[in-house]
């Protein structure tokens, strides 16, 4: 097992390294400036632009800056932000509970909703509650889940003033975001299981456990969910990236701060170092939830595992 | 139990089981633990519905801006929204309002400008504190002005605005002078802008760098707290008896303004819908009408400057023509335009400035819509119209017009490209993204341009106008005419505001007539408010002011 993970730990490495490359070059081979747009209506001479540029490394051949930003990476440096005089990882370190609270209130209400939902299909396939469930679980993957913000919004909020049209402030301001991010999620995570029981509901050893006089009940939570879950638990764990994604919109639609709402506005400043810094630190996230994915897929699954001793 | 499958696997040392429960303590831990984050969210002062417990006396509000600020430190700052934050944490020596040809005293009782617009002396007023309890007074204002241009503030629009700066003499305790290394006259505006105001030395070196997260001024309000892209909290000064006449006596009356940081426009309609704000900024048109129809407020405020406008390139064909850049204004329907894209919430825009700009005369208003007009001077220019595009020699009459990607001018360019293709232009339009359209422009590729430009004083000419600025500048337009160069860097001189003023319409009539600049709109801020929000007046680039606003 230890051996697993660190193989895996080292073939992350190249994949680290061509992600630290892909965000340099993404990003300076847009063009433009970045010292000019800082300064831009400042009434700046070409000289403060260009001592500007000095001072944030971008002067120099393409390759030097590379080195240059490799270096401080491996300091712990991100960068300094153009548009906020602060370091990257300062400004990340604090948007980032903000989205983590988001995710994990999207990954209850996925979970909440989607395992009972998957369940309540899979047991009884081709039934009035299958039906039910499949339906509930098309739309939610259907519906885009800004669309599904901003319906909550405009019916909880503006219309029926049960929950607040803002995503900060209380605890309640967390509900219709979480609800807007996790509803689709929760919609794959009901498919998935659904599938996933019905086909162990029909293997051998299920039929035999039946044989033996099991109870239903025993048979769904001693045998079924757990085969079925190691492979629901892989999609979910790469799935999760989903989340990060969806707190984008969901951030900027209820005003709540987080690494999307941070990233769409410097986007939109063009501040290359936070861009960059966020950016990388999401592929980092993915590495490792991947990372944890396999292993705990391997935890759950004890075929896999004696694939890898092979 | 342990695994079920294959009988005979070796019992490994995790068996699922363990891990199973291990995973739910896990889950059930971090839940709790974003729960607990939760809770931690919801601890930050979340501001009431106005009216509070006692009245107008004892209310505290929240106002949607649309910009996280990048700085709350007024020399750093480059965005025009946050001066409406610091309106609340800080003062200006001078203060100036639209519509208002007057100065009126701020921190400074009263100045006087030296005959060569070099030194500015300021006679400050006596008994005012900053927050943290220090004195305010000349060494005050020297220490901003000097972190104003110090290269590690990194300032984005303070140091322009401040000009040649060259020092300031601390003459006595309450005397300072700002000594320019060269006439500026325009600093007389210039000072009444928020990025000017005046900060608390000892702040300024106790935090250092960190200044912009903790600022310390003389205004109504104390800076309480600052969350990135969620909130700015103020708090009321109870002892702030300093404001500027038009802004009222004595302390603020709100006892609390939450500024929340809300970029999205549908959700700050929202939430002025469901009372969670009481103001709100930056709405789409249609939400406005729909809030006012609710019952809600609506105040506008013009901003001086120059409109958002169209500028064409005096140095490219067939624009480099006097006849075809009238033809231009004559074909351009701001009406329409306004109606169309904007349900007829902006007002036209009619000159070079906007209308509350010194130097804006209602003499200059040269063009209107008038399409015959329009084809009357290009025929007689020689360009007949043979189809649906007009020609010369064989030469069709194109244009390039270059729009600055997500700028806001993508409708206003097609509507312009229909209008112009009634009177015979073929108009194409391209997209380019800010700031590499900036080298695009100074390489004079365009027809026709983006632009506005928020300014207190119209020696923004020396920055849009000069002959200097083509190169790498701002010119876009292209124009240069030496004695317009001349004429601006005299006005710069002349301290004297009626004829400062004077010389700066001369030099309006003179580029209006250049037909350079075709106007669209004019800079003006919507501010919409829950019915019960009173008081609040404007600065002069239409941010609003909450001195003596009540809820």
């Amino acid at each position: 097992m230890l051996v697993f993970i660190l193989r895996r730990l080292l073939a992350a490495i190249p994949v680290l390294f061509g992600i630290t490359v892909l965000v340099f070059l993404i990003l300076h081979l847009i063009p433009g400036d970045p010292a000019q747009i800082l300064l831009f209506g400042s009434g700046a001479t070409p000289a403060q632009v260009a001592a500007l540029d000095k001072q944030l490394g971008l002067t120099g051949s393409i390759f030097s800056q590379y080195g240059h930003y490799v270096v401080q990476l491996l300091h712990g440096n991100l960068g300094y932000s153009y548009a906020s005089h602060e370091t990257v990882l300062t400004e990340i370190s604090q948007q980032l509970p903000y989205t983590i609270n988001l995710a994990l209130g999207g990954l209850v209400v996925a979970l909440g909703v989607g395992i009972p939902l998957g369940i309540a299909a899979g047991v009884r396939p081709g039934g009035v509650t299958d039906k039910v469930a499949t339906g509930v679980a098309v739309l939610g993957v259907a519906i885009p889940y800004f669309w599904l913000a901003i319906l909550l919004v405009l019916l909880f909020a503006v219309k029926l003033r049960v929950l607040p049209a803002l995503g900060t402030g209380s605890v309640n301001a967390l509900i219709l975001p979480a609800i807007a991010l996790g509803w689709g999620f929760a919609a794959i995570i009901a498919r998935l299981l659904r599938n996933n029981l019905i086909e162990v509901y029909q293997s051998p050893y299920m039929i035999v456990a039946r044989a033996k006089g099991l109870s239903e009940w025993r048979l769904l939570w001693h045998h079924a969910l757990r085969n079925a879950i190691s492979s629901t638990v892989t999609i979910v764990g790469l799935q999760f990236g989903y989340l990060l994604a969806g707190a984008v919109a969901i951030e900027v639609i209820f005003g709540r701060p987080g690494l999307g709402a941070f990233l769409v506005a410097r986007i939109q400043q063009k501040d290359v170092p936070s861009i960059q810094g966020v950016v990388l630190f999401v592929a980092v996230v993915y590495l490792i939830a991947n990372l944890l994915v396999d292993v705990i897929h391997a935890m759950l699954d004890p075929r896999i595992r004696r694939s890898w001793s092979r | 139990m342990g695994d079920s499958g294959n009988p005979g696997t070796p019992a490994s040392r995790l068996s699922r089981r363990t891990f199973l429960g291990g995973a739910a303590a896990v889950g059930a831990f971090g839940i709790t633990g974003g729960a607990l984050a939760g809770c931690a969210e919801g601890s930050s002062p979340s501001s009431s519905g106005g009216g509070g417990s006692s009245g107008p006396a004892a209310a505290a509000i929240s106002v949607g801006v649309f910009q996280n600020p990048d700085s709350l430190d007024p020399g750093q700052t480059g965005l025009i929204t946050v001066a409406q934050v610091l309106s609340t944490i800080f003062d200006t020596l001078i203060w100036k309002f639209p519509n208002d040809p007057k100065y009126y005293p701020g921190l400074a009782e009263s100045y006087t400008v030296s005959p060569d617009a070099k030194t500015y002396t300021f006679k400050l007023r006596q008994g005012v504190k900053f927050h943290d309890g220090t004195p305010f007074d000349a060494n005050a204002v020297k220490a901003t002005f000097d972190h104003i241009v110090d290269p590690k503030t990194k300032s984005l629009s303070a140091i322009g605005a401040l000009g040649p700066y060259q020092e300031t003499k601390v003459v006595d305790k309450y005397t300072a002078q700002v000594v320019f290394s060269a006439a500026n006259a325009a600093f007389v505006n210039e000072m009444c802008q928020l990025t000017m105001a005046i900060s608390s030395p000892a702040a300024l070196k106790k935090y250092g760098s960190g200044y912009n997260q903790h600022p310390v001024g003389t205004g109504p309000f104390v800076f309480k707290q600052f969350i990135n892209n969620d909130r700015v909290v103020v708090t009321r000064n109870p002892d702030y008896n300093w404001a500027p006449t038009p802004l009222g006596t004595g302390p603020a009356k709100l006892s609390q303004i939450t500024f929340r940081i809300l970029p999205d426009p549908s959700s700050q309609a929202n939430a002025l819908t469901t009372g969670e704000i009481q103001i709100a900024q930056n709405l789409n048109p249609g939400d406005v009408q729909s809030a006012v129809s609710a019952g809600k407020k609506k105040l506008t405020a013009l901003s001086t400057g120059m409109p958002y406008c169209i500028l064409a390139n005096n140095a490219k064909p067939p624009t480099d023509e006097l006849a075809v850049r009238q033809a231009i204004e004559f074909s351009v329907n701001t009406k329409a335009i306004i109606d169309t894209l904007f349900k007829g919430l902006y007002t036209p825009a009619t000159s070079v400035l906007t209308p509350t700009t010194p130097g804006y005369n209602p003499d200059q208003v040269l063009y209107k819509f008038d399409p015959a007009r329009a084809a009357h001077l290009l025929d007689g220019a020689g360009w007949t119209k043979s189809g649906s595009t007009r020609s010369r020699k064989g030469q069709p009459l194109e244009l390039q017009f270059i729009n600055i990607a997500n700028f806001g001018f993508d409708g206003i360019s097609q509507l312009m490209q229909a209008q112009l293709a009634e009177v015979g232009f073929k108009t194409t339009i391209t997209d380019q993204a800010f700031p590499a359209v900036g080298t695009t422009y100074n390489q004079g590729k365009h027809n026709l341009a983006d632009w506005f430009y928020y300014d207190v004083d119209p020696y923004l000419y020396n920055s849009v106008f000069t002959t200097k600025q083509i190169k790498a500048g701002f010119n876009w337009s292209h124009y240069s005419n030496p004695s317009v160069d001349a004429a601006i860097a005299k006005a710069n001189t002349d301290p004297n505001t009626e004829s400062r003023t004077q010389r700066y319409e001369a030099i309006t009539l003179t580029l209006a007539k250049s037909a350079s600049v075709i106007p669209i709109y004019n800079l003006e801020s919507i501010v919409v408010t829950q019915p019960n929000i009173a008081g609040i007046k404007f600065s002069s680039v239409g941010q609003p002011l909450f001195h003596s606003a009540t809820a």
